[in-house]
Order: structure tokens, then C-alpha cells, then sequence
């Protein structure tokens, strides 16, 4: 009966093996921007940070969370970030190095392409605090 | 009427459907008189119903005829029949002997399968709904397309394509580019109408 079972097994993670294969991480960073006196800008951020300085007027980033899931076909990665706001990520596809990405925030949908481990997308505008919120999301 | 084979009962011990049933069971007890396992008691009312009975007479005599052909013939059964079959025997195992591993265990599963029909439904249901399930993972689901304005930015050379866009209502949504396109930033800037 040993056979049978191993086919058995195997048969059940297949699907699982495929999903985790086909699985995505996903990373979001929060970032608060302000005109807010400037101050330490946290390292995770300082590429981003110095490319937005050149064409925003903000002073202040701040890091506020970093969030990490995986999306898969089947799948969408939820989470809530600053200020209660709900974040979707949906996988449409996976194409070579590159992710297609349908992202929902209470207030857009969009879908974007993304190549993995490179610039990630940027959503920005809603008031947060002092400032506005802009979240960096990116595929690995 | 009594059937054929109890007519000669019926003439020989009497008309009556009781002597009829007691003739079919002292029949169906005399293989067990011949080899002696009857209790004495019913030994002893069998062979006053032989008396009688001229059909079971000559039935206890056919039986034990055989009996003894059986006795004279083997006496030794294993020892004369073992040399003679053992060959053929052998020779059937080994050309009917599995190829392999494997084929055993085909075999093994056909066996215990076809003997238990709910356990091959139940192996069947379970192994066609994994496969549906691997199909339907491996298929690529595709998402509706935001209806809202489409952005293309070089696709398949930026680090980012903004495909699609679509704001609530009450909300705009800008495409912002950071000087480079393939290698800067791309910000989907939302901001409420009344601060465009």
C-alpha cells in the first residue's frame, strides 16, 4: 500500500507545489511625506527618498510599516495599512521577470507591470496626518 | 403432487407430504452417515427410513461405492499427485509471474479496487478533482481590465507599466514619471477633485 499512498501524496501537494511556485512576494512600504522640518530618513527608504526629492516638494519621509505577502493566480494578498486603509494585490500574471499586478486601495484601482526585485510602483495622495500617504509597492 | 425425484419416495414409504419432506432430509444426511458423523440418535431413525426407502438404499449404496473408489485410488494423494502436477504448476506461476515491480503494483491496486467499487469511486472522485484543481491553477485567470484610462509607458522597457488606472468617482488619479521613464519612479498620485 506504500505506493499507492506516495501517488496519493503526491497527488495532494501538486497543486499546493504549483501554487507556492507561482506565488509572488509582494512588499509594501508606507511612507508618511510631509513639509515637516526634515529629519533621519530612514535607510530602507533613501534611494526612494532622494528620488522623490527631486520632483516633489515634500521635506519629510518617514517610514511608517513595511508589509510582506505573497500573491499567487489564485490567491490576492490583503492587508491593512495606515490609517485602517485596506490594500489588495491581485497576481494577473507572471510574464518572464515581469508581474502584472492588479492593486486596489479604497479609492483606485489600477493594474500595473512590474519587473521583479525592480522600481517599485508608487501610490500617493491620500492626507495622512500632517502630511499624505504614498506607498511603495514592489515584487520580488 | 410430489416432484420427480422424490416419486419413488412417495410410492415406496407412503403418500403424505411429511413422509416426503423427512425423505428429502434423510437423503441430504446420508453423506454424512457414510462418513460416520451422523449423532446416534439420528443414525438410528436414518436407518429405519432405509428400511423402508428403496431410493435412499440405493443412493447409500452409490455413495459408498464411490467412497471407496475414492479410498483404493489415493491412497497417498499428496505423494501421487504432487510429481505429476508440480511441474505444470510451476510452469503456470512462472509465466504468469509479473514482470516487474511496478506491474505488481498495478495489479495490486486493479485487484483492490475492482473488489471494492465505493473505494474506486471514492479514488476516483478525489484524484479527478486534484487534477481539475492543478488545471485550474495552471490556467491563467484573467482579471477584468480597470475600465478607467489606460497609460503605456514603453512597455516591455520600463522597470514600470501603469496599464491601467481607474479612481472612485469622487477622486482623480494622476501618472506621475520621475525624469528618467525606464529607470525612475512612477507615482499614481490620487487626490480628491476638489484639490485638482
Amino acid at each position: 500500500m506504500k505506493p499507492l499512498l506516495l501517488v496519493l501524496a503526491a497527488f495532494l501537494l501538486l497543486p499546493v507545489s504549483l501554487a507556492y511556485a507561482q506565488a509572488v512576494p509582494i512588499e509594501v512600504q508606507v511612507i508618511q511625506a510631509s513639509r515637516e522640518p526634515s529629519g533621519a530618513i530612514d535607510p530602507a527608504i533613501g534611494q526612494l527618498v532622494r528620488e522623490l526629492q527631486r520632483d516633489f516638494a515634500y521635506t519629510n519621509y518617514r517610514l511608517l510599516e513595511t508589509h510582506r505577502g505573497q500573491v499567487s493566480p489564485q490567491s490576492p494578498w490583503r492587508t491593512v495599512i495606515a490609517g485602517g486603509r485596506d490594500l489588495s494585490v491581485a497576481l494577473v500574471k507572471v510574464d518572464g521577470g515581469r508581474v502584472e499586478l492588479h492593486i486596489t486601495t479604497p479609492r483606485v484601482n489600477t493594474r500595473v507591470s512590474l519587473h521583479r526585485g525592480g522600481q517599485p510602483i508608487l501610490l500617493g495622495g491620500p492626507p495622512h496626518g500632517p502630511g499624505v500617504l504614498i506607498m511603495a509597492i514592489s515584487a520580488r | 403432487m410430489p416432484d420427480a425425484v422424490s416419486r419413488q419416495a412417495w410410492e415406496c414409504i407412503g403418500k403424505g407430504k411429511a413422509n416426503v419432506i423427512w425423505h428429502r432430509r434423510y437423503r441430504h444426511s446420508l453423506n454424512a452417515y457414510v462418513d460416520g458423523e451422523l449423532e446416534p440418535s439420528a443414525r438410528q431413525r436414518l436407518e429405519a427410513h432405509l428400511a423402508d426407502c428403496g431410493e435412499c438404499r440405493g443412493q447409500l449404496e452409490r455413495l459408498k461405492k464411490l467412497q471407496g473408489l475414492l479410498r483404493q485410488g489415493l491412497k497417498d494423494p499428496v505423494a501421487e499427485v504432487a510429481p505429476v502436477l508440480w511441474p505444470g504448476v510451476r510452469a503456470r506461476i512462472e509465466g504468469g509471474r509479473p514482470s516487474g515491480r511496478f506491474t505488481a503494483w498495478v495489479r495490486q491496486i486493479w485487484e483492490a479496487t475492482w473488489e471494492r467499487p465505493r473505494l474506486s469511486l471514492a479514488g476516483a472522485t478525489v484524484i479527478s478533482a486534484l487534477l481539475l484543481s492543478t488545471v485550474y491553477l495552471l490556467w491563467e485567470t484573467p482579471v477584468a481590465t480597470p475600465p478607467g484610462k489606460t497609460v503605456v509607458l514603453r512597455p516591455g522597457q520600463a522597470q514600470v507599466v501603469v496599464e491601467a488606472v481607474e479612481p472612485e468617482p469622487e477622486f482623480g488619479a494622476m501618472v506621475l514619471t520621475t525624469s528618467d521613464e525606464d529607470e525612475g519612479l512612477h507615482v499614481i498620485w490620487v487626490v480628491a477633485r476638489g484639490e485638482m
